[in-house]
């Protein structure tokens, strides 16, 4: 057996825009066993729920990724909102998975060109980013945003987004149609790529369930889990959905699963944007959540399944609030799919879980 | 408008293990281990889902006691017993990877619970350089 040796990766590493560790132990190249730790930047923002409202907190959520910022706001809310009983106009609900299923696209889009970027395909990686610019630019136009859209809160949607705008918003995404399909070819035929992708980072199906990780990662290795699927909020009003599944369980799934679920996405705001009912988008919301009231929800961030927790104590102020992260849940996954792997794979091995550790130091 | 059901279950430090050994020989999937204060200690809340079942086991950990690891059956929950531990002071017992407190950089102890009574408070503050020590500068003190 040939002699073990502890190489430290990370936190800083140029394929990591945000800080995490793993020890890796290493026999030759290859990569034995990887043990994780976080917690360089945590911020304690769970802790805010004290000090701010919780109509105010909202804005500390938007604040927790700037990627998902959207998400966790929804998120939020619709905790909140169960929390306190409060329904939701119809129009809200639509327009709240609108904008985070936009928010999906421009995340997936990110990421493939960060995935470009990471193994040298400086090309790929601007054609990704200027489609993305597209989407950027949509928030701005409706929301005033581009990063922080400011546009949920408990009891609704703060700004209406005409029908006019709706159908322009179709418009921009019909018309990046033709150059996504050119990029989606690019990203999935290419054979720098395939060299790159196929067969590294391999996570079998039952492994993905033993580790119980979630989002486009578990969906690569055919685990059919997609929060979506369960109608809940404004997804209850879409005619069909099917989670996108792949049976590669490598680097190329899950490159392939988040490809096409930005072509799904747009299907979900074409048809919402046809369905699409008029009349208000918030509710007054009045009084506190209840002394001993507590609620749970779940959300498919562009990253998986998030979870939130709500606890009230009969002021405005929560008890407690808490978020887990998809990354979070994908920590595991990501120690066993580099455990077996060639030290030179390691970091595009743990860019292709696409982790957020912002949203997991929140 | 459809949402999460809502099944929250009490549950004791004796019960948990086996609890989630159920949880999981049903195929059922650990989500979650969120840790809050309340008056009697730190409350925990196991969450479990099989696709669109959700449900949470919520316990209470009084001061002194000791938490049976539920990351021997799913590995994942490593993350949320170093954190329960480093935020709450919460023991917990055979985590799969245990950090002994070093999974979070915090620099005070058990930030989510000051007056933990589950650890050992004798914090003290240590500079990564000695000549500083007197009058640090730039937030250089150092963690545990």
């Amino acid at each position: 057996m040939a002699e073990r040796t502890v190489i430290p990766f990370g936190p800083q590493h140029p394929v990591l825009p945000e800080p995490i560790h793993f020890d890796l132990v290493v026999e030759d190249e290859t990569v034995v066993e990887a043990i994780p730790q976080i917690g360089f930047v945590h911020r304690g923002l769970e802790q805010l729920v004290k000090k701010k409202d919780y109509s105010t907190f909202v804005s500390v959520t938007e604040r927790i990724c700037g990627i998902c910022s959207f998400g966790h706001s929804l998120g939020y809310s619709q905790t909140i909102e169960i929390l306190m009983g409060i329904e939701v106009p119809q129009r809200a609900e639509y327009l709240r998975v609108i904008l985070h299923e936009l928010s999906r696209v421009h995340s997936h889009l990110l990421w493939m060109g960060l995935a470009a970027d990471a193994f040298g395909f400086e090309n790929l990686f601007m054609q990704c980013w200027r489609i993305r610019e597209r989407i950027l630019d949509i928030f701005e136009a409706t929301t005033g945003g581009r990063v922080i859209l400011s546009a949920c809160n408990v009891g609704g949607v703060y700004h209406d987004i005409t029908n006019e705008e709706l159908k322009g918003i179709v418009d921009v995404l019909k018309g990046m149609g033709n150059e996504y399909s050119k990029l989606t070819k690019t990203f999935l035929n290419d054979g720098s790529v395939k060299s790159r992708l196929i067969g590294v980072g391999y996570l079998s199906k039952q492994d993905a369930i033993d580790n119980c990780v979630v989002g486009p990662f578990a969906r690569a290795s055919n685990v059919a889990e997609d929060i979506r699927c369960y109608g809940f909020g404004g997804y209850g009003y879409l005619s069909a959905f099917e989670p996108i599944v792949c049976e590669d369980g490598d680097g190329y799934g899950r490159a392939k699963v988040r490809a096409l679920e930005v072509l799904q996405s747009i299907d979900i705001i074409v048809e919402l944007v046809s369905k699409i009912p008029d009349g208000e988008v918030m509710v007054k919301v009045k009084g506190s959540p209840e002394d001993g009231s507590v609620s749970a929800s779940r959300l498919e961030q562009p990253r998986g399944e998030c979870f939130y927790y709500a606890k009230g104590n009969g002021s405005k102020f929560l008890e407690r609030f808490r978020i887990r992260t998809p990354t979070a849940q994908n920590i595991g996954g990501m120690t066993k799919i580099l455990q077996g792997c060639d030290i030179a794979d390691v970091p595009l091995n743990i860019l292709t879980i696409d982790p957020c550790i912002s949203c997991t130091e929140r | 408008m459809a949402m999460d059901p809502q099944v929250f279950i009490n549950t004791t430090i004796a019960e948990i293990h086996d609890k989630a050994r159920d949880y999981q020989q049903k195929g059922w999937r650990f989500v979650a281990l969120t840790g809050s204060t309340v008056p009697g200690g730190v409350e925990l809340l196991y969450s479990f889902s099989d696709f669109k079942e959700f449900e949470q086991l919520r316990l209470v950990a009084e001061p002194g006691a000791t938490v049976p690891a539920v990351s021997d059956i799913f590995f994942n929950a490593l993350v949320f017993e170093n954190e329960v531990h480093d935020l709450f002071g919460v023991n917990i017992k055979d985590i799969a990877i245990d950090f002994g407190g070093k999974f979070y950089g915090v620099s005070v102890p058990t930030p989510m619970n000051p007056q933990s009574p589950f650890v050992d408070n004798s914090f003290t503050v240590t500079y990564r350089d000695s000549k500083s020590a007197d009058q640090p500068t730039d937030g250089q003190e150092g963690g545990n």
